[in-house]
């Protein structure tokens, strides 16, 4: 095991050397090391409440506040409007939904009754609960259903979000409480979607600033957003759930990885996304996501005619591959190695009789020379900055493959024309490391994607693969649903399309009076988080 | 003097127009914004419906008629990021900017000029020494580099400052300072070498023969010299530090300025917005070239109205 | 000073020479057991890793001294190219002058009022930075300086009486150029090339701070600090050697300008190396 390594004091020594020789040249005071801080360097609103919400004199229940450090900021708060993490992390306390996840990830219901029930081959129906209403007082009803469903739908509207709702074409209202969802055929996925659509005031939702001015039914109520700077938020004292510990929240923006530690180190923020694994001893207390939710995994071009189109050039670039090292040594032990396919164990379609390609140098050497690959030069495409250490990764990755003697030329091209080359359907990159994640946890739009010929990003050419694919889609039967991606998920073993590497999850740092577990799908819900004084 | 300026305005007229044109066809060719908005694997479909909404599919030219005509009426379109007004979120993101540069620019100014003017006095001298190799370092030093060395040392090994962010005056002071490192060192080095030359100017060495005090000599005489030097020299660090350092410093410290934007919006390929913070800026650019150039005519008769630079 | 200055380039050049051979490891032999070995100094360092590991396992200094050779060419190449664009531009301004003259004058100084680094970043946003496309983009931020620079000692050279008197016995252009005007522009031009030099690395490391300049795998020491600073907590030597080897060659370089202006110039002696301060502004880095 590899154990994390104590902060040095040495070096601290070194820049305080540096900063002296500064300091003294800016005629600033002698840099006496200084025993506690002073009370400003506390952020605004770390105890106190922000001064936002209206103070009566009267006794009230005392405000907690917590302070929530993202390292980015969304573009917009409208739900339906941009897909952003950022987005998701926030709202998801000020939205409902008809259908939800509790922290294991399981799909339970929202705001409905229950998590869904097919009438037809392309009717789902949902009831509503009632008397929920929206935080301005709109009510949430079957209209409000239908208006969320039609406006992220609406082409005119064209937002990045309608993928997640696939073969949804409308919705109808039924009676007050009771709506229709209806769809282009068949589809198991649609209480998984739902979890993907926000519900949104009719009126409200339809005012140009409804993205500065987001309202929802949630626990929580939108507050004010400083641009740049925070979201904040308070409880909603009528949500049907009851009390919530936290009062106010504030989600502070701050991209700069080094500068969003800091913040928690020095009791600025309670609680910051995307800890790195080196400095976990840092912190107060971290928490990681059950599961991984991205997946790094490089794509191999298995097509007639590319260089890696021999099945054992492929298998020996999976044996070449120390992944326990990547997992181990990058991420410290935080990164799983994925099960030889892109699935996830909590994702539906998992297929646990399969095994990661063991890590073997010298039978992957061996499989180069049966294949006349020996010296094999291919190029290997990838991103930079787009998720956690995925230069690290990529720069990992082919330097093992140089260790077996093939030669990766990484090429790290401008986001877009990454982007490009992951779709491009006519000219399939040699390898391509990709970052996937899925956030309906469900293998059809993985394998859709990836394992389907004609999928956006699949390298191979036409096999059974793309029939039990296509099958699945429309089978309503959830068990022949799973075999079907099951068998899906062996035959991409089998023939090594890519190269599985690690599922990494979502890593969370907080200070010592945050008590809280992170959820499955690694969104912070502030109703489950209790302060201690 | 009035058609000094309007000259000098029908100059800058035409530098923010070619910028802009410049702008509008390099930022055309920037990576397609639609590919940062959606998921890797998003479908054809999508992909093509929000690139329609974006009026991204129109030819070049239509764009560019449109551009033209919306930019006059200071419309620069929405932001793809933020899905409002462009001009909108670099208005709101100026203010933090010009307090930074303001604090880092005067701070620099102010700091620079007194150790030039001290070391300037006597050349050679141990200060002399000291502040000039100083002036080194600050002129040498990367600005992010020290701006990422203070964090460790004064915002968590000291606890004195917050690391980023902004808020109240304790949030300004490490960035101001790094902002101002580079001007202190500059401004140094410029104000002592003038001050060395006009304390060698003829005149000066006749007010010393007429036995004038030291004092008097350094205020009224070489001081007044080598503040137009200082000047233009101070006009030049105004323009680097709100178009080049302001991008590094507000990196570093999150501060929400429009550099801290701009680097943003380059992430997310958001056109409009790079647009617009480039239209702004060199807006501000040539402005403050005009008030040197004014303020350098006023102060130093013997440049005539007209002749700049 | 100037000897420090000196010393420092000639390291600098000797160390990206020979690279190869004075770096102890392989720069891109990773090792996922070794990663963030601390320096020597540091409990947990050894002299196995001088200046430690990075988040790789590789050694730092190995990729510090490799990553000398693009901090130091991308200087080169940008400065000749814009030396060379920027005196053949000024030499026709000074030499033609008029109408000539003061049209490309006029585009200089448009050129100048240009928000630089901004333009520079929005252009390799488009472009993708790559190691030629960042060294012609430093280069047009700079070659201005020149034109300027010989525009005027071209001019101020026209003045000297035994131009004046080469031109009355009608010497060609091209020989008065050459014979005359040219050994009047080569002392000062080099202290300004050296001087921008200076600037260019800063510029340089700051656009790969960004993520704008130098891409992996190739490196440089600007790119060294923007990776480190994740680890600005757990490893903190991965951003404090490849900016002191920033500030340490800019340093120098700034000296040994200063000390060529004063050798250039006899005036200047009593300044010192002073000349570091007349360096158009402009520039952040």
């Amino acid at each position: 095991m590899n154990r994390v390594r104590r902060p040095s004091r040495r070096w601290l020594g070194l820049v305080a050397v540096f900063a002296l020789v500064l300091a003294a040249c800016g005629g600033d005071d002698d840099a006496t090391p200084a025993t506690e801080a002073p009370a400003t360097t506390q952020a605004p609103a770390t105890t106190e409440a922000p001064a936002t919400t209206a103070a009566p004199e009267e006794p009230e229940p005392a405000e907690v506040g917590v302070v929530v450090g993202l390292g980015t900021e969304p573009g917009s708060l409208d739900p339906q409007a941009v897909d952003q993490f950022a987005m998701f992390t926030i709202n998801d306390n000020v939205f409902d939904k008809l259908v939800t996840r509790n922290a294991d990830g399981d799909l339970v219901p929202g705001v409905a009754t229950d998590l869904g029930t097919p009438l037809d081959d392309t009717t789902w129906q949902y009831t509503v609960q009632e008397g929920v209403s929206f935080h301005n007082g709109e009510p949430l009803n079957a209209d409000a259903v239908v208006h969320s469903v039609l406006r992220i739908i609406d082409p005119d509207y064209a937002t990045p979000l309608k993928d997640n709702l696939g073969t949804v074409v409308g919705a109808e209202k039924v009676d007050e409480y009771t709506v229709n969802i209806l769809t282009s055929g068949p589809d198991p996925l649609i209480p998984t979607r739902m979890t993907l659509l926000y519900l949104v005031p009719p009126g409200a939702s339809q005012e140009a600033d409804f993205g500065d001015n987001p309202v929802g039914s949630g626990p929580y109520r939108f507050v004010s957003w400083e641009r740049g700077i925070a979201v904040e938020l308070e409880a909603n004292p009528d949500h049907r759930g009851g009390a919530s510990a936290v009062t106010n929240a504030r989600f502070t923006f701050i991209e700069e990885y080094g500068t969003r530690l800091a913040g928690v180190l020095n009791d600025e923020i309670d609680l910051m996304v995307d800890l790195l694994p080196e400095d976990n001893a840092r912190v107060d207390q971290s928490w990681t996501t059950p599961t991984g939710l991205k997946q790094f995994i490089v794509s191999l071009n298995a097509r007639a005619g590319s260089p890696v189109e021999d099945v054992r050039v492929r298998q020996a670039l999976n044996y070449a591959v120390d992944k326990e090292a990547i997992a181990q040594g990058l991420f410290s032990g935080t990164g799983e190695i994925l099960q030889g396919q892109m699935l996830n164990p909590n994702w539906f379609g998992f297929n646990p009789d399969l095994d990661p390609y063991p890590y073997d140098p010298d039978r992957a050497r061996a499989l180069l020379e049966e294949a006349g690959a020996t010296g094999l030069e291919i190029q290997l495409v990838s991103l930079v900055g787009n998720s956690l250490l995925d230069r690290e990764t990529t720069e990992a990755v082919a330097a093992f493959w140089a260790e077996v003697g093939v030669n990766a030329e990484i090429f790290i091209p401008e986001f877009s024309e990454y982007i490009d080359r992951l779709i491009d359907r006519e000219s399939r990159p040699d390898a391509i490391f990709v970052p996937h994640d899925n956030i309906l946890f469900d293998g059809d739009r993985t394998l859709s994607a990836y394992y389907h010929s004609q999928g956006c990003c699949g390298s191979m050419d036409p096999s059974e693969a793309d029939d039990w694919i296509d099958a699945a889609r429309t089978e309503i039967d959830q068990a022949e649903r799973l075999r079907l991606y099951q068998a899906v998920g062996q035959a991409g073993h089998d023939e090594a399309w890519y190269v599985w590497l690690i599922s990494i999850p979502n890593v969370f740092a907080g200070t010592d009076r945050i008590d809280w577990s992170a959820r499955a799908d690694g969104l912070i819900h502030l109703v489950d988080v209790g302060v201690s004084s | 003097m009035g058609r000094y300026l309007l000259k000098r305005l029908s100059q800058a007229v035409l530098v923010v127009i070619s910028v802009m044109v410049v702008v509008f066809v390099v930022t055309r060719l920037i990576g397609d914004p639609v590919a940062v908005m959606l998921p890797l694997e998003a479908t054809e479909e999508n992909r093509a419906l929000l690139e329609a909404q974006l009026g991204l599919d129109r030819p070049i030219l239509v764009q560019l008629g449109h551009y033209v005509v919306d930019a006059v009426q200071l419309d620069l379109g929405d932001s793809l990021w933020q899905r409002r007004p462009a001009m909108d979120i670099v208005l709101e993101r100026l203010s933090p900017t010009i307090v930074l540069v303001v604090a880092g620019f005067a701070l620099g100014v102010l700091l620079g000029a007194l150790i030039g003017v001290v070391s300037g006095m006597r050349p050679g001298g141990w200060v002399d020494r000291v502040a000039v190799t100083l002036g080194l370092l600050g002129v040498s030093l990367p600005q992010f580099w020290i701006g990422l060395v203070f964090i460790v040392f004064f915002s968590v090994g000291l606890g004195w400052f917050p690391t980023s962010g902004s808020g109240g005056i304790e949030f300004l002071v490490l960035p101001a300072i790094v902002l101002a490192l580079p001007i202190v060192g500059r401004i140094a080095l410029v104000t002592r070498s003038s001050m060395i030359d006009e304390l060698n100017a003829q005149h000066v060495k006749d007010a010393v023969a007429r036995g004038v005090s030291r004092a008097r000599i350094v205020m009224a005489h070489a001081f007044k010299g080598a503040g137009i030097a200082t000047i233009t020299i101070a006009g030049w660090e105004l323009i680097g530090a709100l178009a080049g350092g302001a991008v590094v410093v507000e990196t570093v410290y999150a501060w929400p300025g429009i550099g801290f934007t701009v680097i943003q919006a380059i992430e997310r390929h958001d056109i409009i917005l790079v647009q617009a913070v480039v239209f702004v800026v060199a807006i501000m650019v040539v402005t403050i070239n005009i008030i040197v150039d004014v303020t350098y005519t006023v102060l130093d008769p013997r440049v005539k109205f007209g002749r700049t630079r | 000073m100037a000897l420090f200055g000196i010393f420092v380039l000639v390291l600098l050049v000797v160390t990206a020479l020979f690279a190869p051979i004075i770096a102890p490891l392989d720069p891109n032999k990773q090792d996922l057991g070794a990663r963030l070995i601390p320096p020597f100094y540091a409990e947990g360092g050894s002299f196995a890793h001088v200046l430690g590991t990075d988040q790789l396992g590789r050694d730092v200094f190995s990729r510090l001294i490799h990553g000398t050779r693009i901090s130091l060419t991308i200087p080169l190449v940008a400065v000749t190219l814009a030396g060379i664009v920027g005196i053949a531009v000024g030499l026709l301004a000074g030499y033609r002058g008029g109408r000539t003259d003061s049209v490309i004058m006029r585009i200089v100084d448009t050129l100048f009022s240009f928000p630089g680094l901004l333009l520079a970043l929005t252009i390799l946003a488009v472009v993708g930075p790559s190691f030629w496309t960042l060294a012609i983009v430093l280069s047009l931020r700079i070659w201005m300086v020149f034109a300027r620079m010989t525009r005027g000692l071209v001019l101020s050279a026209r003045e000297a009486e035994y131009v004046e008197a080469a031109e009355l016995i009608g010497a060609s252009p091209v020989r008065i150029m050459i014979r005359h005007i040219a050994p009047n522009l080569t002392a000062p031009l080099l202290t300004l090339a050296v001087l921008e030099s200076a600037h260019v690395i800063l510029s340089e490391a700051a656009l790969s701070f960004l993520g704008l300049g130098i891409q992996p795998p190739q490196t440089s020491w600007g790119l060294e600090v923007a990776i480190g600073r994740q680890y600005v907590f757990s490893a903190p030597w991965l951003i404090i050697f490849p900016g002191l080897a920033i500030a340490v060659a800019v340093l120098g370089i700034n000296l040994l300008a200063s000390w060529l202006r004063v050798a250039a110039d006899p005036k200047e002696s009593a300044k010192r190396f002073a000349g570091a301060a007349d360096a158009p502004a402009g520039w952040s880095g």
